[in-house]
């Protein structure tokens, strides 16, 4: 029957045929949900939950600190896995699959376990405090737990391996010799990093800051469980609006507004992409 | 000269030193989290503490005892195994397509397909529990794998599209051109080669659905999945069940993970 159609429309209705189960999936249970979703909040019932978010200064708030926290743990992130990617491309065999292992275990492991892990860890009890403790350094447990600090050491946890690895993929691709290059023609360290490395690492990096910010937007579980009601999140907002006081309709609107500022960044650095890119080409 | 030249290699060597050991540091505080879990999981007393202050099994003993736990493990591996069977099946079907016939359309529809990994869960949660309660299909499991299919697509097109590019089509073309048709082609060249990304993107698949909290809190009614069932434990009353749910999650990624790699040896990173 595929076949059949093969020879008699060519490969584009055999390309179409078969990308049609995913496309009318995508479709109905994707796309018309989220539509749909939009169109209700813009009924004349509804649409007046605009004003109201815009005005309240506590709503703007929680947005402020959603896209601060996003922010800080992008930065972290991209900190923490610049020089890790290039450490894991100068590793070879059987270290390489090791650090690759490290890298990838926490990834899979479930998110729930994670911030359980961390909630253990950060605890009045956990064993950071009785380090810290042991050491002399405090006579009381510190409250580490139920707070930003853990909120964002959660999530810096959770999104490293989105960055390191988009970075590793471009770092792989650099030919040593550019470096030897850059050296041999006198250029320091720092010069090699700033005009050679990460001109060459752009596109990784780029990627890694969209996944991560994006991905940090809707982060749920951390400020849920390790924000102890202290890390006011708009997913937080929506899970409240929509669990605790039935009002579907505000939390329809609070989501257009966290997608809206998920796209827009996103849109963002693309453009930002497209445009360093060609300024690099034309350079 | 002589100086300053052996001064750059002191610092070089000093640099080295320092990036061994900020990398090693890193890869531990990774893995340090999912290491604390175990001996915690093994506790005897009933609230936490670490180290503690006796062993036993008793944790291990309350999830096996527990109808709840193993109700809410079933149904998620129920969930879990319906939703990959079901993004595998459609991702691999579109992968072929947007690799063969559309392939001037392909990035686009790519695009498209992977959209699902940039909307947050929470907003994909609240559009599709009004669109399951109109439909009257809240509460009903087959609705939460149906939902987990969406989510897994993006990493199942991921796996597959990188592995179709990668992959010699000239093999598929030389056996349609010794007379298979293109299906059987695809059936007896095609996919033995990659078998390996295959299992990836199932495992991948897998892992997301038995991992997704948010979606099964919203569109799962008096039941729960495990995540939910976790979720709640963790809220309400944290004792060490959860240490033991979570040793053996992080015991069967390591052992999936271990075959995986195996399999996989030239492609670690795609496994990504």
């Amino acid at each position: 029957m595929t076949g059949a159609l093969v020879h008699l429309r060519g490969p584009r209705a055999t390309g179409m045929l078969l990308t049609a189960p995913a496309a009318m999936l995508l479709l109905v249970l994707f796309f018309y949900p989220l539509a749909t979703l939009f169109l209700t909040t813009l009924h004349p019932d509804n649409i007046e939950n605009y004003a109201r978010v815009v005005s309240s200064g506590t709503y703007m708030q929680v947005f402020l600190n959603t896209l601060r926290l996003a922010v800080i743990v992008t930065v972290i992130d991209l900190v923490i896995a610049y020089p890790l990617a290039f450490y894991m491309c100068r590793l070879t065999g059987g270290s390489r699959m090791v650090a690759f292992f490290l890298l990838l275990i926490p990834l899979w492991t479930s998110q729930l376990v994670r911030t359980y892990a961390w909630m253990v860890l950060l605890g009045r009890n956990g064993p950071i405090n009785s380090a810290l403790m042991a050491l002399g350094l405090t006579d009381t447990p510190l409250r580490l737990s139920n707070s930003e600090f853990a909120v964002v050491i959660g999530m810096v946890h959770i999104l490293l391996p989105y960055m390191v690895l988009p970075i590793y993929s471009s770092a792989s691709k650099i030919d040593r010799s550019l470096l030897e290059a850059s050296r041999g023609l006198g250029a320091g360290a720092f010069s090699t990093l700033t005009r050679v490395l990460i001109p060459l690492t752009i596109h990784g990096v780029l990627a890694g800051v969209s996944l991560v910010l994006v991905l940090s937007l809707g982060v749920f579980i951390m400020p849920a469980l390790l924000g102890g009601g202290r890390v006011p999140v708009i997913p937080l907002l929506i899970e409240q609006q929509a669990g605790s006081f039935l009002n579907w309709a505000m939390a329809g609107t609070f989501c257009v507004i966290l997608l809206a500022m998920v796209l827009v960044i996103f849109w963002l650095i693309k453009l930002s992409t497209r445009l360093l890119v060609r300024g690099r080409v034309h350079a | 000269m002589l100086e300053r030249r052996s001064r750059t290699r002191f610092l070089r060597r000093i640099g080295n030193v320092a990036h061994h050991i900020f990398s090693w540091v890193t890869f531990l505080f990774l893995l340090t989290p999912l290491l604390i879990v175990i001996p915690i999981s093994f506790s005897g007393g009933s609230y936490l503490s670490f180290p503690p202050e006796s062993y036993s099994t008793r944790w291990y003993e309350t999830y096996f005892a527990q109808d709840s736990w193993i109700d809410a493990t079933i149904l998620s591996l129920q969930v879990g195994v319906v939703a990959t069977v079901i993004s595998v099946a459609v991702g691999f079907l579109f992968a072929l397509g947007i690799t063969r016939g559309l392939r001037k359309w392909g990035p686009a529809l790519e695009k498209v397909a992977l959209a699902p990994m940039i909307v947050p869960s929470i907003v994909y949660s609240v559009s599709m529990y009004s669109l399951f309660s109109r439909l009257g299909l809240v509460g009903n499991w087959f609705g939460i794998a149906l939902a987990h299919a969406i989510l897994c697509l993006p990493f199942v097109v991921i796996v597959l599209t990188a592995s179709l590019r990668e992959y010699d089509i000239d093999q598929e073309t030389a056996a349609m051109g010794l007379g298979a048709s293109r299906l059987t082609a695809i059936r007896r060249i095609t996919i033995p080669q990659i078998r390996p990304s295959l299992l990836s993107a199932a495992f991948l698949a897998f892992i997301t659905s038995f991992d997704e909290l948010v979606v099964a809190m919203f569109l799962s009614g008096t039941f729960g999945t495990l995540p939910k069932k976790m979720f709640d434990n963790i809220r309400l009353q944290i004792d060490p069940t959860i240490a033991a749910v979570s040793v053996m999650e992080i015991l069967m990624v390591i052992l999936v993970m271990a075959v995986l790699m195996r399999l996989n040896r030239a492609n670690v990173g795609r496994l990504s």
